[in-house]
């Protein structure tokens, strides 16, 4: 392996947090999803079944 | 007598039960994969990633590439990487135009950076090409870890290190990225690609990440570590149509997990007319099915080895796909003998099937939509449209029902005769399996005058989703009329954004 930069390791391993901080944005997109269908569902429910 | 004719009349209902259940086995195995995605943010290799910057040996193989060599040398020069570990090795598959003497420009300008390895006789696929340049690559001990990617896509810049991290973990043999739509010009078919590659990759091989299993990691940007080259004999498997995918499976098959990094973006130019998306397509599907043979003795056999393909939930997933086009058909045939036979009950099971498709539909196309903001918005038409507006229509009545055949005809003072509703049931009934043929045809007229308003038309109408089905039927036939089973390489034009 080369000889890479303190600093270019700092800001891979910031990079590395800041990516790993980003998958938990999947669940309030998917908290978002959820509760549209479960909004189109009441709607089928209440309304036309 | 009666009893007979009772007890086959039975047995003859629960036969189109299957039938139509078969069509809900894709429909919910897309559902358990959607499902999954979440938990990607607690299931994921970021863990045990370490900022690692191995040298890398980037495999460009290149035929007839002179309008877009250039541009890709350049770019993989900048990229944020470590400037001693990277080299270039851009493999000539004997092209007739200008490729090896631009290639051999970069070689002069960028000595022990750019490299040229030309193969004086080609056309044998990408595989064989790839593999002129691993002999070499593996030839010395320099290399740590081998890109292979196409000529023409282009890595975002912080891509490789974002991908070369994972392998700081000697578990993973290789890693993959999302190769992401990037044409400049963008239409209809574009827009539609873009949104499968956002379902298929960021979503898709996500929950694969936490199934621990790979269907395949993207030929377009595929880094292996050596020690994962080397377990597979030094070389990309040939044979087959599908390289990438058969690499995938030998990788996991010699014990090594495969990553898929969703924030290494990968821009790639993507077919803009049905024909082009057919003849790549055709590829892709032939050599699915060639790679659901090879493997026969792997699927639905959990526990065995030291990979997770056997697992039932890559088993029905894999299948869900490869199989999709039977299972529309084998529904529309039970929903229609229902018919015949006990109405209220195709009424009955027809809702159950389609609304649990329009609640899968929704909610992965809400989750799609979200992942990649930039292809969500330019996109979002043709993810609602995904299936086509016909089917989006009967997901409307399946979940309201007496909205569309009794409350907006009445709107407008009509009403559906009994006749009118028979017809109109059998023609909903039979829409998923005419969709496919809707889809051919869009093809055959597409390259006709007026194609070129009613193709895209008929592709919104009878969905893109039909459209690949079509195609996968077409790689059945092809496969069993054992057709020539030639490398056609997806005609490009440089016209990914820059």
């Amino acid at each position: 392996m080369n000889d890479t930069t303190r600093g270019e390791r700092g800001e891979a391993r910031e990079e590395l947090r800041r990516d790993r901080r980003r998958e938990y944005l999947l669940i309030p997109q998917a908290v978002i999803a959820l509760v549209i269908v479960i909004a189109i569902v009441w709607v089928r429910e209440v309304f036309f079944v | 007598m009666d009893v007979f004719w009772d007890v086959l009349y039975n047995v003859l209902v629960i036969v189109l039960l299957v039938f139509v259940a078969t069509g809900a086995v894709p429909v919910i195995t897309a559902a358990v994969h959607f499902v999954i995605v979440p938990m990607h943010a607690f299931f994921n290799h970021y863990g045990k990633a370490e900022p690692y910057f191995p040298r890398v040996a980037i495999m460009v193989p290149a035929w007839n590439e002179a309008t877009v060599i250039s541009a890709t040398i350049e770019r993989l020069l900048a990229l944020e990487y470590p400037r001693e570990s990277l080299r270039i090795y851009v493999i000539d598959d004997a092209s007739t135009d200008d490729t090896p003497a631009i290639v051999s420009g970069w070689e002069a300008r960028e000595p022990g950076r750019v490299f040229l390895l030309r193969r004086e006789q080609g056309g044998q696929g990408k595989a064989h090409t790839l593999n002129h340049g691993i002999r070499v690559v593996l030839g010395d001990d320099w290399a740590e870890a081998v890109l292979i990617m196409d000529a023409d896509v282009i890595f975002t810049p912080s891509s490789l290190a974002k991908m070369t991290r994972h392998l700081s973990d000697p578990k993973v043999g290789a890693v993959s990225a999302y190769i992401a739509e990037g044409s400049r010009d963008r239409n209809y078919m574009t827009r539609f690609i873009a949104i499968e590659y956002v379902l298929a990759q960021l979503a898709s091989r996500r929950a694969q990440n936490v199934l621990g299993a790979h269907a395949c990691l993207a030929g377009g940007a595929q880094l292996h570590s050596r020690a994962n080259l080397e377990a597979i004999g030094g070389a990309i498997p040939t044979g087959t149509l599908a390289e990438d995918t058969v690499a995938t499976f030998e990788s996991q098959l010699h014990g090594r997990r495969m990553v898929f990094e969703p924030h290494a973006v990968v821009l790639a130019e993507e077919p803009g007319t049905i024909d082009a998306l057919w003849k790549q397509r055709l590829r892709w599907a032939r050599g699915n099915v060639q790679v659901s043979s090879i493997y026969r003795k792997v699927w639905f056999r959990p526990g065995h080895g030291v990979h997770h393909l056997g697992s039932i939930a890559f088993g029905a997933s894999w299948f869900s796909i490869f199989l999709l086009p039977f299972a529309m058909i084998l529904s529309s045939i039970g929903l229609v003998g229902l018919l015949l036979l006990q109405s209220d009950l195709a009424e009955l099971v027809f809702r159950a099937l389609w609304v649990t498709a329009a609640v899968t539909y929704i909610f992965s196309m809400l989750i799609g939509v979200q992942l990649d903001g930039r292809i969500g918005r330019s996109s979002w038409r043709e993810a609602f449209l995904f299936p086509g507006l016909v089917s989006f229509v009967v997901m409307i009545a399946a979940l309201f029902p007496g909205l569309i055949e009794e409350t907006l005809p009445s709107m407008f003072g009509l009403q559906l005769t009994p006749v009118g509703h028979t017809l109109l049931t059998l023609f909903i009934y039979l829409w998923i399996s005419l969709a496919m043929l809707g889809a051919w045809l869009a093809r055959v007229i597409e390259k006709t005058r007026a194609g070129r308003f009613f193709s895209p038309f008929l592709t919104y109408l009878v969905g893109y989703g039909p459209l690949l089905c079509a195609i996968t039927v077409d790689s059945y036939i092809k496969e069993w009329r054992k057709a020539d089973a030639v490398w056609i390489k997806t005609e490009k034009t440089g016209r990914v954004l820059g």
